[in-house]
């Protein structure tokens, strides 16, 4: 879970990963009470089924020392939640409300149940598409517009393979969609410059040339045209994709990049590198295909 | 043409899965039931491609030549099945086709509330951070014709295999449909396998309720509420979540088809107290699951041991406890791997070296 970890979080990390794992719903305590409910009503079979299970999970799952322990084997803290999966909410709810329902006596008793129950399901839970539904644009179910972009590029570059830097979310996705677009800042370097400054010295370090880009291009801190047209070349970027009316378009066409093309929203700049780039896959023709595999401790 | 691809690739996975999971489930002259039979046979399927892909990964060969290989068992499990068993798949779906007439308003139902979930996930857009790695993982290992030697985010080259997804080959398989057909990657994944693990989904779901209820209108009613708790339990971490909006996700399916599996194996115990066959089973669904997400390797024995360990003590059983320990080694092998490969005690090359 992003954010929470159990350094930091000691015996309460279960407690802020259960708040967070429900987020306003009430669907954990509804399994609960059904819990109770089968305990009571429930027959041996049903007993049987549910009880033991979520003394069991009460025992190891949602004890708040558990994760302790794991984490000193495992680094739990990030996927802790999906053993909350295994208690069986999605059954065991459902069937309680079902039976809830049949046990009800007379016509009007039935439905007194039946609408408790819905409210206890509505008002207990978040709504999937409370914002709307959100209709893909095309079968491949990523905006038009980036497969209008990626369509610029190619025919701009005329080579095979390019590698792009796009903002946040075009970032993450357009290799889903066109593989032969290379990105020059993957996925954990793009999230910490969303979080985090960078310091003179990373931004001098030479072996982490995307670290100038980050900084000008996210972070809207300051460096030379020099240092940015420096890092293009030393990443081998050839593109920057950047919306219109971003804070450093300006400064990118001062650096010399040119206008490659544009959409609705989005500009293209070409970078003409000193130093000619080429991408190729690595040839496999002559490998000898050996497993091959290494002990580094 | 596309979309007609995308119908028939949807089509052959659900006869795969049939074909794999009547070898396992189907015994003569005994009862057997449809819905069991393709879930256990989805598992099936990717436990069987994974002992393909996996060598044919590690010694860095084409996709193609996996994609190649591939067909090999399946036509093979496809026409020993249709000999084996076509007699009973025709029964069963006569019988079903007669239940399905007498109980119109029941069936009806049904197929409207899973058509209509299905076609949700497949319709709507959703922005994810993972999609970045699994979906771009297919579409990369398609345009290289290798398989997970380049990283999906940027599709720089890499020096060794990433162990945290190399053994699970569920996109590797996703790769090779893409490969075998045509379809591009984010067709195969975010709408033929969304549709695939949405119709598992609400097959089990029909199944259990049947378990729990022989009447059909109270059946019906726990499927309504087992929809309305997908549609409602809803935060970013939540199986349902997972399900409606990341659907095309390994972890969907451990959380949302493995997590009920297992369950109603479990149900099937209780009830019948007959552990012959379900021990099988459910090796095969951890098996499977071990190669469609990482996350199997944590949930998956935790559910085993909390479901199983009890019912051994209570009932005195100590056979189901060895059984049930030995259905989570294959979670059990990954999980230590992994430990010695994040503690940096080995790395597998992309290259001999």
């Amino acid at each position: 879970m992003q954010g929470v970890n159990v350094f930091e979080n000691g015996i309460g990390y279960l407690h802020k990963c259960l708040e967070m794992y429900m987020s306003g719903t009430g669907y954990l305590l509804l399994y609960l009470c059904c819990v109770i409910f089968i305990m009571i009503k429930g027959s041996r079979r049903d007993r049987e089924l549910f009880i033991p299970q979520a003394v069991l999970l009460l025992v190891t799952v949602f004890n708040p020392v558990v994760p302790l322990l794991l984490d000193k084997i495992f680094d739990v803290a990030g996927e802790y939640y999906r053993l909350f999966w295994i208690a069986p909410a999605v059954i065991l709810v459902p069937y309680a409300a079902a039976m809830l329902i049949d046990g009800t006596s007379g016509r009007s008793g039935k439905g007194i149940a039946a609408a408790l129950a819905l409210a206890a399901f509505v008002l207990g839970g978040n709504f999937v598409y409370a914002k709307g539904i959100d209709v893909a644009q095309n079968i491949y179910k990523m905006p038009d517009e980036l497969i209008e972009i990626s369509g610029i590029i190619h025919a701009d570059s005329g080579s095979e393979y390019t590698k792009v830097f796009f903002e946040y979310e075009y970032n993450m996705e357009i290799r889903q969609y066109d593989p032969k677009i290379l990105l020059c800042i993957d996925r954990e370097e793009y999230l910490y410059a969303m979080n985090y400054s960078y310091t003179d010295e990373m931004l001098a370090d030479q072996q982490k040339p995307t670290n100038r880009i980050l900084a000008l291009l996210v972070r809207n801190q300051s460096i030379s045209p020099e240092d940015f047209t420096d890092a293009l070349e030393q990443t081998g970027t050839q593109y920057v994709v950047l919306t219109i009316g971003h804070p450093q378009a300006a400064f990118v066409k001062k650096a010399g990049l040119s206008e490659a093309g544009r959409t609705d929203t989005h500009m293209i700049y070409r970078y003409d590198p000193a130093q000619p780039v080429r991408y190729e896959l690595v040839d496999y023709s002559d490998a000898v295909h050996k497993f091959s595999y290494r002990r580094l401790k | 043409m596309i979309l007609l691809k995308a119908a028939a690739v949807l089509l052959f996975n659900f006869i795969m899965y049939l074909s794999y999971g009547s070898l396992v489930c189907i015994r003569k002259g005994k009862e057997w039931s449809l819905p069991l039979t393709l879930s256990v046979g989805f598992f099936t399927y990717y436990a069987v491609f994974a002992v393909f892909s996996v060598p044919i990964m590690l010694t860095y060969r084409p996709l193609t030549l996996l994609t190649t290989v591939w067909l090999i068992p399946c036509a093979a499990v496809l026409v020993i099945s249709f000999l084996l068993f076509a007699g009973q798949w025709a029964r069963k779906f006569k019988s079903m086709a007669a239940d399905a007439a007498q109980n119109r308003i029941f069936w009806i139902a049904i197929a409207l509330i899973c058509v209509l979930m299905t076609a949700l996930t497949v319709i709507t857009y959703s922005f994810t951070l993972d999609a970045a790695y699994y979906v771009a993982q297919v579409s990369t290992n398609v345009d290289t014709n290798m398989i997970n030697v380049y990283d999906p985010f940027t599709g720089n080259w890499q020096d060794h295999f990433e162990l945290r997804y190399v053994f699970a080959t569920y996109y590797a398989n996703d790769a090779v449909i893409c490969s075998l057909t045509g379809l591009p990657a984010l067709v195969q994944t975010k709408s033929v396998m969304c549709a695939t693990v949405m119709i598992i989904v609400n097959i089990l779901y029909v199944c259990i309720c049947g378990y729990f209820f022989k009447d059909r209108t109270r059946a019906l009613l726990m499927y309504a509420f087992m929809t309305l708790t997908n549609l409602m339990f809803i935060s970013i971490y939540t199986a349902p979540n997972f399900l409606m909006t990341r659907t095309y996700e390994g972890k969907t399916i451990v959380g949302n088809i493995s997590v009920i599996l297992i369950f109603l194996l479990y149900m099937m115990l209780v009830n019948n107290a007959e552990e012959k066959g379900i021990f099988i089973k459910l090796f095969i669904v951890c098996l499977g699951t071990a190669t469609v997400s990482s996350t199997a390797n944590m949930v998956i024995p935790a559910q085993v041991c909390i479901l199983f360990f009890p019912y051994a003590l209570l009932h005195r059983k100590p056979a189901v406890l060895v059984k049930s320990l030995l259905c989570i080694v294959p979670e059990i092998a990954m999980m230590l791997m992994y430990v010695l490969y994040v503690k940096g005690y080995f790395a597998i090359y992309t290259f001999p070296r």
